[in-house]
């Protein structure tokens, strides 16, 4: 439905000034805080696309993907800080390594279906996390790596890494959009719905899996890259099963096969605790009700609810045209 | 002599572990049959299993710990408990995603997010620490032969294979049993047949609940109760389901008690890794034969 949206010029206009405005924050914005809560959704948003382009559109389910979040940073932190790799050369090895390791484990692990490729997910994402904890030698153990990210990046990236995170998130954002409004990305939603009709219309089905669970997990890395150089400091806790739980909650909060419900969910996870402070107990708590009435009542997630809303705007602009009760037909979403 | 003395008191440890892994090892398979009870008759794969193993821990700390009630007073608070969370987890949860026709997987995040609210809950009630449990029976161990057995292990080697039993049973000579394994089969069928299916559904939820119950009572005394125990032992009955087969309810206690003697084993010599080495059976059982070691027959 919003794809019609975006198509009118109006919210063509809105979108890039939107863009500008969040990608320019820094210039206006003095507290140090916000800027830290938006690169932080930066974060988020990358493992919510990657894992929504894997998840919401390709119909795989990944309950392990912090274990890639965590290749991107301890990869990168133990390159920089033990063997002195220069960051960018850092970067792109982490990347392509990461990027191996998910291509070898496609072949096995996508072959299963259902809750068997679950649980497959849930013991690959277990036995990184031990090996972060257990690897004492090179990962630190408990007491994590710690990485001063001025002495890597310079003053002048360090001091700039918002543009990096918040920049790279929109890429991302735009490449998905692009990716899923093709043919390609048709052909993905297509095995997702039905993965024997998609074989049959001649869809590299296995390949397109393999593709959809590299991307997601390169993504996953670089945020890990980020998110390393951002804390600048690092510990197995980060990267355990719960926040593999939390990413996928938030592309079902987000909404299911909406790159822009992904990064709706990573605003949502990182912005609700902030509305919560008086609550910090009840924190995950609450968050866990909502997912469930999300579930229960939303099916398409927060950018359902949003679509709903807009709808109307968007006709007004856009005048009446016939497509738009056929559209609603095809407003229906999710896996 | 005295290298024979060496080698007898090595036998003996690894005796020892073996029989530790046994207990573990029941405990896992316990998970794994209250897990395949709900996925063999509803086809429904709960994630909140652990959760539900977590209510079991916890409600026997409420009751022996804080309400200072009796043992007996305990097991009926434990599986009252069990029962009302079965009923919530159906009637909140997995009716209305059926009534929708929700897709699998919606069902399977929903009772992820399902575990965590009850997890969250009961660590906003009882506290987010881990809690130690006193033991049901005294807990002086039992010496035979050279070997010192505890009680604790004893009771739940003997509580987790008579409850296999029982469930066997039920599933195979009551007419209630029969019935629900005609509506897992075909619910149509049965429904012909003038089996309730709503409340047979409801039965076997009741029953995977009071086996996790029973289950996270029995470890309660070996590993102590607290709202976040429920992940990693839920992880290790799947292990067991998936190592014995999804489809025989009766082969995730084989899984569970495998896992549990591999575990036991490997704890001794490498400590820190026996944990990824079970998850590493998991998944090399998962790429080679996901039907497991005892695919389906019931």
């Amino acid at each position: 439905m919003y794809d019609k949206l975006a198509s009118s010029w109006v919210s063509k206009f809105v979108g890039w000034a939107a863009a500008l405005l969040i990608l320019f924050m820094p210039f206006y914005v003095e507290n140090q805080y916000y800027l830290r809560v938006m690169m932080m959704i930066g974060i988020f948003a990358l493992l919510g696309l990657g894992l929504n382009f894997l998840f919401g559109y390709t119909g795989q389910i990944s309950l392990g993907h912090a274990a890639f979040y965590a290749f991107g940073a301890y990869g990168s932190a133990i390159l920089e800080t033990k063997l002195g790799v220069p960051f960018l050369a850092a970067w792109v090895i982490t990347l392509l390594f990461t990027g191996l390791v998910a291509y070898a484990m496609s072949v096995p692990i996508l072959k299963l279906k259902g809750h068997y490729l679950a649980m497959a997910t849930i013991g690959f994402g277990l036995i990184i996390e031990s090996i972060l904890s257990q690897w004492v030698s090179v990962t630190g153990g408990h007491d994590g790596i710690t990485l001063l990210t001025v002495n890597i990046l310079g003053p002048w990236l360090s001091q700039n890494l918002y543009y990096f995170i918040v920049g790279s998130a929109m890429i991302a954002l735009w490449m998905l959009n692009n990716i899923t409004r093709s043919s390609v990305g048709r052909a993905h939603q297509a095995l997702r719905d039905d993965e024997d009709a998609a074989e049959a219309l001649g869809i590299p089905v296995k390949n397109y899996k393999v593709n959809a669970f590299v991307l997601s997990a390169v993504l996953a890395a670089l945020a890990g890259i980020w998110y390393v150089h951002l804390s600048m400091v690092i510990t197995p806790e980060v990267f355990n099963l719960s926040v593999s739980i939390q990413i996928l909650m938030m592309v079902v909060v987000g909404g299911m096969g909406s790159n822009y419900g992904a990064v709706l969910g990573a605003v949502f996870l990182i912005a609700l605790p902030e509305f919560l402070y008086e609550f910090k107990d009840a924190n995950i708590f609450i968050y866990g009700l909502i997912v469930l009435i999300v579930l229960l009542f939303f099916p398409k997630g927060l950018i359902g609810m949003v679509e709903a809303v807009l709808r109307p705007v968007g006709r007004l602009f856009k005048g009446e045209d016939k497509q738009n009760s056929f559209g609603q037909l095809e407003g229906k979403r999710g896996v | 002599m005295i290298f024979s003395k060496v080698v007898s008191e090595q036998l003996e440890n690894y005796i020892q572990l073996v029989i530790a892994g046994i207990s573990t090892g029941s405990i896992y398979g316990l998970i794994a049959l209250a897990f395949l009870i709900i996925y063999n008759t509803t086809k429904i794969v709960n994630f909140a299993q652990g959760e539900m193993v977590m209510v079991g821990a916890m409600m026997a700390f409420f009751g022996i710990g804080i309400s200072k009630f009796n043992y007996f007073g305990t097991i009926l608070l434990v599986l009252a408990a069990m029962i009302v969370l079965s009923y919530v987890f159906r009637y909140a949860l997995v009716a209305p995603l059926q009534r929708r026709g929700a897709p699998m997987f919606s069902i399977i995040i929903g009772t992820i997010a399902f575990g965590t609210v009850v997890s969250e809950g009961i660590g906003l009630w009882l506290g987010k620490q881990q809690y130690g449990v006193p033991p049901i029976i005294p807990n002086n161990p039992i010496h035979f032969l050279n070997l010192s057995i505890l009680p604790q292990s004893l009771l739940i080697i003997i509580v987790s294979l008579v409850l296999v039993v029982a469930i066997w049973y039920f599933f195979h000579k009551t007419m209630i049993g029969l019935s629900l394994r005609a509506v897992a089969i075909n619910p149509d069928g049965a429904k012909v047949s003038g089996i309730n299916i709503s409340r047979m559904v409801a039965i076997g939820f009741a029953l995977s609940a009071l086996v996790s119950g029973i289950g996270g009572m029995l470890i309660a005394p070996v590993a102590g109760a607290s709202p976040y125990m429920g992940l990693s032992i839920a992880v290790k009955g799947f292990a067991a389901a998936i190592l014995g087969g999804m489809g025989n309810m009766y082969a995730g206690m084989v899984g569970g008690l495998i896992i549990g003697v591999i575990e036991s084993l490997l704890s001794y010599n490498f400590a820190a890794y026996a944990e990824p080495i079970t998850y590493g059976i998991m998944l090399f059982m998962l790429f080679v034969k996901p039907t497991g070691l005892f695919p389906e027959h019931s």
